[in-house]
């Protein structure tokens, strides 16, 4: 037994030994090893170890924070636009009536239902289980609800949840903390998990993704001041901030494109990685694929086109702003097309040991991968019940370096030779008529 | 004396030997001793006053339904009132340019030949009960052949609709037929099978504490109750996508985003108007739909939407049985008196109280009941079942009280609404006094005196409360 794994591996460091040591490791895989690794890994690691040595001091200044918070006890508007989401409404505002933090009025913005869902929604009114509903007879887009809400909305921050989302019971309490721990901050993301990470291969894949690029990857950028996407689904903002720099503008991609507006205001932005929104995520291939490229799409959109003056010199110029929307075009964009360069360039340079180096790459990510597993599992708050998708990192491999990457290149390079964003269904179509007509 | 009687009213006959009374001027033909039931066989309303009032006066003391001795007889008016007279047109049998007119004389015959054709009676018997009322206004249909009574939104009465009871009223302030009386005279009829529902025509909603139908919806803010609201569009500009109220856009007549400060030209093409809200001027909220109150006119109270009653307005018709009913008067024996107003029996009376207080209906009404004592020295000349005593005529006035004569003690009861007790109760003694001192006037060596005021409200014990009104009695 013990002889067949000892001829494996020396097999394996033969190939090693003769093919990747020194020089030909790094010619066979400076892709990974330039690029992917300072970026995703080494940051992580650096970050990860500075929030454990600063365990002490963030919890001070928490305590502190929530002091404040509950000696002021501001009224929070919690704003959810949706279109056909009635059956899911009831799940949102249960899990908000157990929330810690109850000061809070709940809008639900209605973008043109053609379902039950205004029934459903008037029914809740009248029980007292929400404060606002506001119908679109026709619809506007998810924009205009969310700007509709925040026309009606009381509260000093106002808290936009997607209507399929649940939170964690303390979850509304610790996206607010951020604001009273440095009143320079101004919007704060929640940390949005998937709830159905047991439906499919599909899920579950996802579930590792939104642990690592959203829980560990947005802590790390938030860390290091370039943090550039409050997600839609749970975010928290200081509602005449918002206002000021004039809420949601057409979407897709609308929730990137705020937090770039907050940040060209001026303001601070924070990731509060314990604020715990679940929510589900596509079961589907085809419909992930379909999601992924809408975002992929946004990205040139937004932070290419729309907010391209970012990156020169001008009144509202700011370092951390230029890195941040680099950071975001480089390694979600740029580095997609030299992947694919680098994949052409392994491919037929190293037709005779393709295995080889295929077989090795595997192994390397996979390394990297449990090391990132590690990390995940110190960040989260509910590591017992998520280290179960550890059993998914050897395809999550594939998942992020193949499947991800062609997703991002097909949307990437749809939108920048054919501006297909602008027939996305998801937008209505006047809207995206006016849009690309502004070149918006 | 006889001139003046000769231009106020005449009698003349047509050419079919029927007389007919004529009344130039206002004559209460009930007190006017000249004229009999058997003088004359149909009436003819000759009056034109500039007070429409005074029109309206004449013919309700020469009414088919109102006057004892023009009672079921056919009724016509001059030509110069069609159009003038109201909800009183119904008493009318028709119009006609003199009391001699051709197709008068034909109307006139057509209505006896009808009666005759029933077996109609022609009574003239008091009426000191809701319920004789009712039972009066059946009569009077029957009489006229009008066998279905289909509902028709009727305004000034407080259901709103049934025809029947149409004749209840005079004019818009007049009614005093009680809503609760009608739903039971009506279940009364339809458990005889003197009637029976022939079509749905609505459902509609009446108040649920006093039934009636006069209701006022008031929007309300849900935050501070107020009706001070402002109803505004919301637009939506594509390019930007804000969504705030219309007047935020205002700009010098013209329309201009408040966010990216670009002009709104074309409706569906930069802007549309997904939506309106509501602001509440008072308090400053803004929501999407106001709650929903009712007011009712009647009775004052407010109720939201959901607790108003659900009834359903149907058409009727007499059947056979109940026209050969109220056609003989053989009605009056089998319907009970408990449910109605004005005089009953001291039974009927205790037991409207014991029906209330055991009832399920879900009010908040209390019954005031007032006791007097009197001593009418005539009295025992009226031993007989069948003979109502001049008293009980005289104080069966007043329609909106139920009332018993028992010994020495008059009863009044009435039903009130909580907030109005005091009031009700003092109008009650007020015009009871004043009755019982214009019958002192007239009758020698009446007395009379309040002996006491009583409250019963739903849950007392009605056994006690009957009890207390039994034991003062000794």
């Amino acid at each position: 037994m013990f002889y067949y794994l000892f001829e494996f591996i020396d097999a394996i460091w033969d190939v090693l030994s003769v093919n990747f040591l020194g020089t030909g490791m790094i010619t066979t895989f400076w892709f990974l090893l330039f690029i992917e690794f300072p970026r995703y890994y080494v940051t992580d690691f650096a970050v990860a170890a500075y929030h454990g040595l600063t365990f002490n001091s963030r919890r001070k200044k928490r305590d502190a924070a929530r002091y404040e918070l509950y000696l002021e006890r501001p009224l929070v508007t919690i704003l959810a636009p949706g279109k056909n989401e009635g059956a899911q409404i009831y799940k949102l505002v249960t899990s908000l009536s157990e929330q810690t933090y109850q000061n809070y009025e709940i809008i639900i913005v209605d973008d043109g239902s053609d379902d039950t869902t205004p029934q459903i929604c008037r029914d809740l009114l009248k029980r007292g289980f929400i404060h606002k509903y506001f119908r679109m007879v026709e619809r506007g887009g998810k924009a205009s609800a969310a700007n509709c809400g925040v026309e009606h909305a009381t509260g000093k921050y106002i808290v936009h949840l997607d209507c399929d989302s649940s939170l964690d019971r303390d979850a509304i309490e610790k996206v607010l903390l951020p604001f009273y721990m440095d009143r320079r901050i101004k919007a704060v993301g929640g940390c949005v998990k998937v709830r159905n990470s047991d439906a499919s291969l599909c899920t579950s894949m996802q579930a590792l993704e939104y642990l690592r690029s959203i829980q560990v990857g947005r802590m790390v950028t938030s860390r290091l001041g370039i943090y550039h996407i409050i997600s839609g689904a749970f975010g928290a903002f200081d509602a005449e901030a918002l206002r000021e720099v004039g809420c949601w503008d057409i979407g897709p991609g609308l929730d990137g494109d705020l937090t770039q507006k907050f940040r060209k205001a001026g303001h601070k932005v924070w990731f509060a990685e314990d604020a715990i929104c679940m929510t589900n995520v596509p079961e589907k291939w085809r419909v992930l694929f379909k999601q992924r490229k809408r975002w992929s799409k946004s990205l040139i959109r937004f932070r290419v086109r729309k907010h391209k003056d970012i990156m020169w010199s001008n009144r509202n110029f700011s370092f951390s702003n230029l890195i941040s929307n680099m950071d975001n075009i480089l390694f979600d964009c740029v580095f997609n097309y030299v992947w694919l360069f680098y994949m052409f360039q392994l491919i037929f340079a190293n037709t005779d040991r393709l295995v080889e180096i295929i077989m090795v790459g595997f192994i390397l990510r996979s390394a990297f991968s449990i090391c990132a597993f590690i990390v995940m599992m110190c960040i989260t708050e509910r590591w017992r019940e998520e280290r179960h998708l550890g059993a998914f990192l050897l395809l999550y491999t594939f998942y992020m370096g193949y499947f991800m990457r062609i997703v991002r290149l097909v949307g990437h390079t749809e939108e920048l030779l054919m501006r297909t964003s602008y027939n996305d269904p998801w937008n209505p179509k006047k809207t995206s008529d006016i849009a690309r007509v502004e070149n918006m | 004396m006889s001139d003046e009687k000769d231009t106020r009213y005449e009698i003349v006959t047509n050419h079919n030997k029927r007389r007919i009374l004529v009344i130039n001027e206002v004559v209460d033909v009930d007190i006017t001793p000249e004229l009999q039931f058997e003088d004359f066989d149909a009436v003819y309303i000759n009056i034109m006053s500039p007070v429409m009032d005074r029109n309206l006066l004449a013919l309700r003391y020469a009414s088919p339904l109102w006057s004892e001795k023009c009672r079921f007889k056919p009724c016509y008016v001059t030509e110069r009132f069609k159009g003038w007279l109201g909800n009183a047109d119904v008493t009318v049998d028709g119009y006609a340019t003199h009391p001699q007119d051709h197709s008068m004389a034909q109307g006139i015959e057509e209505i006896y030949n009808n009666m005759r054709s029933l077996n109609f009676m022609l009574g003239t018997e008091p009426v000191v009960t809701h319920a004789e009322e009712i039972f009066r206004i059946c009569r009077y249909a029957i009489s006229r052949r009008q066998f279905t009574f289909s509902s028709e939104p009727t305004p000034g009465l407080s259901s709103g609709y049934i025809a029947i009871y149409y004749h209840t009223i005079w004019n818009e302030n007049q009614e005093y037929m009680q809503m609760h009386e009608r739903h039971f005279f009506h279940a009364q009829l339809l458990r005889l099978g003197y009637i029976r529902r022939t079509r749905f025509i609505h459902k509609i909603y009446v108040c649920p504490f006093c039934s009636r139908s006069h209701l006022l919806f008031l929007e309300r803010c849900p935050k501070c109750a107020s009706t001070n609201l402002h109803e505004e569009a919301v637009i939506h500009h594509f390019r930007c996508a804000n969504v705030s109220p219309e007047s935020s856009y205002q700009w010098d007549d013209e329309l201009r985003c408040p966010k990216c400060k670009h002009f709104l030209r074309h409706i569906g093409v930069d802007y549309d108007k997904p939506s309106s809200v509501y602001t509440c001027k008072d308090c400053g909220n803004s929501f999407m739909y106001p709650d929903m109150n009712v007011y009712c006119t009647s009775c004052k109270r407010t109720s939201n939407t959901d607790q108003l009653r659900e009834v359903d307005i149907e058409e009727f018709e007499f059947t056979p049985e109940g026209i050969r009913a109220f056609a003989s008067t053989d009605h009056k024996f089998v319907v009970s008196q408990v449910g109605f107003y004005g005089y009953s029996s001291m039974r009927d009376f205790q037991e409207y109280i014991r029906l209330f207080g055991t009832s399920k209906e879900e009010t908040e009404d209390l019954i005031i009941v007032s006791r007097f004592y009197v001593f009418d020295p005539t009295a025992d000349e009226y031993e007989s079942l069948y003979v109502v005593p001049p008293l009980v005529q005289a104080m069966s006035r007043f329609f909106n009280y139920k009332s018993t004569l028992w010994g020495n003690y008059f009863y009044f009861l009435r039903r009130v609404s909580p907030g109005e007790i005091a009031p009700a109760q003092t109008q009650m003694e007020y015009e009871l006094k004043e009755q019982f001192e214009d019958y002192k006037k007239l009758h020698k060596g009446f007395q009379f005196d309040l002996v006491g005021n009583y409250t019963f409200s739903m849950g007392d014990d009605v056994d006690t409360f009957l009890q207390r009104l039994e034991d003062r009695r000794q």
